[in-house]
């Protein structure tokens, strides 16, 4: 982070000052490019260090017997592997990508609640610094797992989660929790009322309609979230037990709602991505996204029915009733398949240019592909009963997370990195950092799929030399290896940017669709000196290749006909 | 002329390919199964892995076959045809997954009654109890688990896990228990796993086919637990059914001759040893004289441990007769104490660790 900050150039403001009256300015800034900025560095900062701790985990399963870390050890490194990835990394740069750019692609000159949004941020690194601080303890960080199961988590049991490492994490995730809240709320006011003139629900970007979904599964799963978590720091510290079955709590009670919050928590993670894909598809193909209002209407319904799915990781429990749970889970896979096959039929008949952004977008859909299909095994509850738990699992998260979530977040390094900096990243190095990922991936998390339907347990630190464990294990502890170092290229790509001068036009890639191509790059601290009309869903588009149609789209809103009769004359 | 290495090549790419695609395809079809419901599963499996590789390969060569049709050729700066969308189509993908995931959850529901079906008639029951970080296996002769075989399963010590034994060919009940934290009960061959969760009460039936008698098997706590998670494995041996039935009365009565113990003296000594356990599962002491119990803490470093007497189990209203005054009354390992107790009335007695419940035995005063 240090570096974004000592380097990035004072563009946006109107004299120059020395380094550190740019610092003060950075620390106490209110602009939301700035704060966008500022998520991003602290939460790859935190990438790095969550991918550090993958790296040791799998160099620990390199052998089936290792003792390259105790038992004890090893759980604290999975543990808190994921809670840097979800609540440290994936969360918050995707809310700093929506920072950036949700106000410029609406048209907005800020954030409605600029301070507020200034205060989410700080809370983050301190809710981070908090989390990792657990590693100072004498008995380390949290080790009862990401999903702090109860009573595992509630300091009861010998052997377990002793020290503050526990409570320090759930201290953090509640700093988290209140910085999440405030954002969520803040970025519904910024999209429902602070929209330019003639920018109407239905011509926001992909981006912004996936964020507005995101930022509500936000507002309804955490406050679930927030009330487990003061719970159980309740019962770790002060004799409560809520969920202490031996005194009258619940144990299956925790589960439940952490899997409520939980569940609306993984589409809180991949819609953004999925966002981001949209925007740079239909770029690269010189095309508008197919069906712009049913992939609307499919990011809703995954909104909603993300709340009505939660027990399908409660099967195995046999306290859920699985008929309901698992009709829910099926049917979520339905908008799912929408959204691809219009992700698809927006390259058909597309003049594709394969930009970094595009491959990796592209990338996107051939991985995160896998992570939605081994999902529908584990929706049906009688083969979930075998592979719940086990490396399956592990693998299916990956393939979703990271050959989802991260493949896009990448995908937005290269897509708006030109917006943000006025410079572009190498594109050679680029596609050198996306052949590493693409490859890594799958060699690191599919034979994660053979050892867990062969029966290897997830959240062990040795495992039994059978059913070719070791072979597989070795595969996944290479490919993490590549995956690191694509990471260490990407790494090279972004220092190396800063050398370069400005040179990026306000449309960076000469074939923008949306507002945020409409200004300078990067915009000037009050984001856009005029706006273009804004007549449809790409006003960009329309303003470079002339606005024929605009009136009718204007006559379509104004009339309420809907985007498919308009969509008709558009062609 | 020139054709021909390079078709060669063509050739032998393409094998190299198809031979990769089956060992990947064989690789992901079921794994082997030794149950009855676990054939059904594995079916299950089977036919959900089809209609997977079809959609992801058709998918995938969708997406691929447009990426790379569709290049923009350098140089051409003409706009695509504008599409926007089409509702005809968007109707037929919206159908088309629902039927298939439709059909896939019947299919999941025929099958997840099966292997949740319990048989209120079984003879043989198994009760496990899972704790921090092992198992113990207890058999009964009914499906209520009032009529014991007296036959309890457990570990020599925590690197040899204790070998659960069933007959193969009757539907075995079993009841699952957690003293302390969830577990989760699983043998990969059987395709099925269920949790162990404090407080609440788990239980299913599971039939092993006939021709998988005599055969070992590998189980595993598949839920988190804690520090020794990873070594809370057990055996399973199979066996047939007269094989087994020679087995549980050899095995009821050699445990039956270890139990009980006499008093030697008013000077008793107990320890506790790594990982989790006492020396012994039996002390005695004479009726109507006071007596000491010298306790000393031998497992791992920080581990605390107590020994406290009650009438019997507290969980079945034991009242506390002396020792250790509760939970928060421990010694930490490495250490001792000692515990004074009056003298007490002929009888069979109950003592344990407070801390860990699973640590306890016969006190027997005569």
């Amino acid at each position: 982070m240090a570096s974004t900050t000592e380097v990035r150039p004072e563009a946006t403001t109107p004299e120059p000052h020395r380094r550190r009256a740019a610092i003060v300015s950075w620390l106490t800034t209110t602009d939301h490019k700035r704060i966008g900025v500022m998520y991003i560095g602290i939460a790859f900062f935190f990438f790095l260090l969550g991918g550090l701790l993958a790296e040791m985990i799998r160099t620990q399963l390199y052998e089936p017997d290792s003792t390259l870390f105790n038992f004890h050890r090893y759980n604290q490194l999975f543990t808190i592997h994921a809670i840097t990835m979800i609540f440290l990394f994936v969360m918050p740069v995707t809310v700093g990508f929506a920072n950036y750019i949700v106000p410029l692609q609406i048209g907005a000159p800020d954030m409605a609640f600029p301070r507020v949004n200034a205060f989410s941020l700080w809370l983050f690194p301190v809710g981070g610094l908090l989390i990792w601080s657990g590693f100072l303890s004498p008995q380390g960080a949290a080790s009862g797992g990401w999903t702090l199961y109860a009573p595992l988590n509630e300091k009861l049991t010998i052997g377990s989660t002793p020290g503050w490492g526990t409570d320090v994490l759930i201290m953090g995730l509640l700093i988290l929790g209140v910085s999440s809240l405030l954002g969520a709320i803040n970025f519904l006011v910024t999209i429902f009322k602070m929209r330019a003139p003639g920018m109407t629900m239905f011509r926001m970007p992909i981006f912004t309609w996936t964020f507005l979904a995101t930022s509500l599964l936000l507002l309804l799963s955490m406050p679930a979230f927030t009330a487990a978590l003061a719970g159980l720091f309740i019962d770790r510290n002060f004799g409560g037990h809520f969920f202490d079955p031996a005194a009258g709590g619940s144990a299956i009670m925790w589960q439940h709602i952490f899997w409520f919050f939980g569940h609306p928590e993984v589409y809180i993670l991949i819609l953004p991505s999925m966002g981001i894909v949209s925007e740079i598809l239909p770029v690269f193909s010189r095309k508008p996204l197919f069906g712009y209002r049913a992939f609307v209407y499919a990011t809703l319904a995954i909104a909603m029915l993300g709340f009505g799915v939660w027990a399908h990781h409660m099967f195995t429990t046999g306290a859920v009733y699985a008929p309901f749970f698992a009709l829910l889970t099926a049917a979520i896979a339905i908008p799912t398949g929408v959204k691809f096959f219009n992700w698809i039929a927006t390259m058909w008949r597309g003049k594709i240019t394969f930009t970094t952004a595009m491959l990796f977008a592209v990338g996107f859909l051939m991985i995160f592909l896998i992570g939605g299909i081994d999902g529908v095994f584990l929706g049906s509850p009688p083969i979930d009963y075998h592979l719940q738990d086990t490396y399956w699992v592990v693998s299916h998260l990956h393939f979703v997370l990271f050959g989802g979530s991260v493949f896009g977040i990448l995908a937005a390094f290269y897509y708006w990195w030109p917006k943000i900096t006025g410079r572009f990243l190498n594109e050679k190095v680029g596609k050198i950092h996306w052949a590493f990922m693409f490859v890594g991936t799958l060699l690191t998390f599919f034979p994660m799929h053979i050892a867990g339907l062969n029966g290897m347990v997830r959240r062990i630190a040795n495992y039994p030399d059978i059913n070719s464990f070791v072979l597989l294990n070795r595969m996944s502890t290479i490919g993490a290896y590549i995956l690191g170092v694509g990471m260490l290229i990407f790494v090279g790509n972004i220092l190396s940017s800063f050398r370069k001068p400005v040179t990026a036009a306000g449309d960076a890639w000469g074939e923008g669709n949306s507002l945020e191509w409409a200004t300078s790059s990067p915009p000037p601290a009050w984001n856009f000196d005029e706006l273009p009309p804004i007549r449809s869903e790409r006003p960009v588009f329309d303003m470079r290749h002339g606005t024929v149609h605009a009136p009718i789209a204007a006559a379509a809103a104004t009339t309420g006909a809907t985007a498919d009769e308009t969509e008709g004359t558009h062609s | 002329m020139i054709r021909k290495p390079e078709r060669g090549r063509t050739r032998s790419t393409r094998l190299v390919v198809l031979a990769v695609g089956m060992g990947a395809l064989l690789a992901a079809c079921a794994p082997p199964t030794i149950t009855d419901s676990g054939q059904k599963v594995a079916s299950l499996y089977n036919i959900v892995l089809v209609i997977a590789i079809v959609v992801f390969v058709g998918v995938e060569l969708a997406i691929i076959y447009n990426a790379l049709r569709y290049r923009r050729h350098k140089n051409d700066d003409t706009l695509p045809e504008q599409t926007h969308g089409n509702n005809r189509i968007e109707v037929v993908w919206t159908l088309i997954p629902s039927l298939i995931v439709l059909a896939l959850f019947v299919m999941s529901m025929v099958v997840l009654a099966d292997v949740n079906h319990e048989d209120p008639n079984d003879r043989l029951t198994v009760r496990v109890t899972g704790f921090q970080w092992q198992w113990k296996f207890e058999y009964f002769k009914d499906e209520a688990a009032t009529q014991a075989y007296g036959v309890t399963i457990e570990a020599a010590s925590q690197t040899q896990p204790p070998t659960l034994v069933v007959p193969v060919g009757e539907r075995i009940h079993f009841e699952l228990e957690s003293a302390d934290v969830n577990h989760s009960f699983y043998v990969p061959e059987w395709l099925f796993k269920r949790d162990l969760i404090p407080g609440l009460h788990n239980s299913f039936d599971m039939t092993i086919q006939p021709r998988y008698a005599g055969n070992m098997y590998h189980g595993q706590c598949a839920e988190l637990c804690g520090d020794f998670h990873n070594e809370m494995t057990f055996e399973v041996q199979t066996m047939t059914s007269s094989q087994f039935q020679t087995w549980i009365a050899a095995e009821a009565k050699k445990q039956a001759a270890q139990g009980g113990c006499s008093p030697n003296g008013t000077d008793l000594k107990i320890d506790a040893v790594p990982t989790i356990k006492f020396d012994t599962d039996c002390l005695a002491a004479p009726a109507n004289q006071a007596f000491t119990i010298d306790f000393t803490n031998k497992d791992t470093t920080g581990i605390p441990h107590n020994v406290a007497l009650y009438t019997k189990d507290p969980t079945q209203g034991g009242t506390l007769l002396g020792g250790a005054t509760g939970i928060s009354d421990t010694v930490t390992a490495p250490g001792s104490t000692t515990y004074k107790v009056d003298g007490l009335k002929p009888g069979t007695y109950y003592f344990q660790c407070d801390v860990h419940t699973v640590m306890n035995g016969q006190f027997v005063v005569k």
